[in-house]
């Protein structure tokens, strides 16, 4: 049996490919002779740069980063196409793949990134693939940013229709037809703005604004947040523990888990959430007494577009990884009884 | 009974929530739509709370702020932002503000500031 390291060291030097490694940040770490020799960098000038975005034309970044962030999720992205500018100017084309690099524990080390050189090869078929794919992305970030603007628009109203349905409800409300009425828009509005703040939240770019809060804090406004009906049962930490987190998008986390929860046990039910310390690790769980989670189910649950919901949009879950990963945390699901565990670092770099 | 001004470059939003604490009981002495507004209407009614939008053309929220405050720096003022970055905030902390409401304005945070203006009186 051959030695896997000595397998991966081969194929690191020897490949006719360009390989880089990167670390979680997207920076070059090492790379081999293959990436030196096309883009006419040597190794000293490679590391630290962004692979390979620092080396790709202006025209090709918007591919890479939306390539990228769609690798954060999915873990794997492959035969994505990008023109790289050597450091004489001149300029060619690549096909790129990659793959995330992580730990027992399910953390985010780093990413692994090999590119192909395609531009004196006759091979019809790389040179669709790649066309194909560039068309893909372009039409992705074109999604992504007509849906942040639709959403962005709709809110406004959104919200004026609610204010003025609830003076609806104080003007005519005792009148029980009107009032089933007025329940009735009230609701769809609900609705809507659900809509509207699962997709802006899986499109929109957050920086994260790192503040310490109290876990208590954070399920009080989240619970408080969410509308529970009488059936349904919170069972909420004992303990209490200090936590460096972004508010707004940790607020997102709870309320997508406790919403999924409370739809899971169809509003009768306990959902229980426990937070521990352990080690440097923050250790969060929300169970639900709900069926549970199918196998099969399990494996898609964290992709895009992936819901059991009528109503679903399939981004809650999606963006609620992306929140906890940029945190430098791991989430993860068991069933049955369905139970999400985040682990999130005590201290954040 | 607490009264109050309501400056937002938005007409819907203005009238919207002006019904909305008039049905909750509130006094609305005026509206207006940029900060200008907000100054001639502050020394003209020296309302007891100015609900006050950020973002507005010409004269900004901050210009209302910044002049209401001059008049009296103990003026109770509540601020609508629908952009709530850093550069915002920090510049909102220096004016010692009563409150920060996002826009849009959710039911829940109207709820909320009706708690907080009900404490005020």
């Amino acid at each position: 049996m051959i030695n896997p390291g000595k397998i991966a060291k081969t194929l690191f030097e020897t490949s006719p490919d360009m390989i880089a490694i990167l670390d979680p940040d997207g920076k070059i770490i090492d790379c081999n002779l293959h990436l030196e020799n096309n883009t006419n960098y040597n190794k000293k000038e490679l590391i630290g740069l962004m692979g390979p975005i620092d080396l790709i034309i202006d025209e090709d970044k918007k591919i890479a980063t939306s390539a990228f962030k769609e690798l954060k999720i999915t873990n794997m992205k492959q035969n994505i196409p990008l023109r790289i500018k050597r450091k004489d100017g001149y300029v060619f084309s690549s096909i790129w793949s990659g793959s995330t690099l992580r730990n027992n524990s399910n953390e985010l080390e780093g990413y692994l990134v090999t590119g192909k050189n395609i531009s004196d090869t006759d091979n019809l078929e790389l040179k669709l693939i790649s066309v194909t794919e560039q068309h893909r992305q372009e039409k992705l970030a074109i999604i992504g940013e007509f849906s942040a603007r639709i959403a962005h628009d709709i809110r406004n109203p959104l919200a004026i229709a609610m204010i003025s349905l609830e003076n609806l409800k104080m003007l005519y409300g005792a009148d029980g037809k009107k009032q089933k009425q007025l329940d009735r828009v009230e609701r769809s509005i609900h609705r809507i703005t659900h809509q509207i703040e699962d997709v802006l939240n899986f499109v929109r770019e957050k920086p994260i604004n790192l503040k310490e809060i109290l876990f208590s804090q954070l399920i009080f406004e989240s619970i408080d947040s969410i509308t529970i009906l009488e059936g349904i049962k919170i069972i909420t930490p004992k303990n209490d523990v200090k936590i460096i987190c972004d508010k707004k998008q940790l607020l997102i986390v709870l309320n997508n888990l406790i919403l999924n929860a409370i739809q899971a046990i169809n509003d009768v039910g306990i959902i229980e959430i426990t937070i521990d310390e352990i080690d440097d690790k923050l250790i969060i769980q929300i169970k639900d007494s709900g069926e549970g989670i199918s196998n099969e189910n399990m494996k898609k649950i964290f992709q895009p577009l992936f819901t059991t919901k009528q109503h679903g949009t399939g981004l809650g879950l999606v963006s609620v990884k992306s929140i906890i990963e940029s945190h430098g945390g791991t989430i993860s699901v068991t069933s049955p009884p369905t139970i999400f565990t985040i682990t999130l670092p005590k201290t954040n770099s | 009974m607490s009264s109050l001004v309501i400056i937002d470059d938005d007409v819907d939003i203005r009238e919207s929530i002006s019904d909305y604490l008039n049905l909750k009981g509130f006094d609305i002495l005026g509206c207006g739509n940029n900060g200008l507004d907000a100054v001639e209407l502050y020394k003209k009614y020296k309302p007891d709370i100015v609900l006050l939008d950020l973002a507005m053309p010409e004269y900004d929220g901050f210009y209302g702020l910044e002049h209401i405050k001059k008049i009296n720096s103990h003026a109770k003022v509540v601020i609508l932002t629908g952009v709530n970055d850093e550069v915002n905030e920090k510049k909102i902390k220096v004016y010692n503000v009563t409150e920060v409401l996002e826009k849009p304005c959710s039911l829940r945070q109207l709820e909320k500031i009706l708690k907080t203006l009900k404490t005020m009186i």
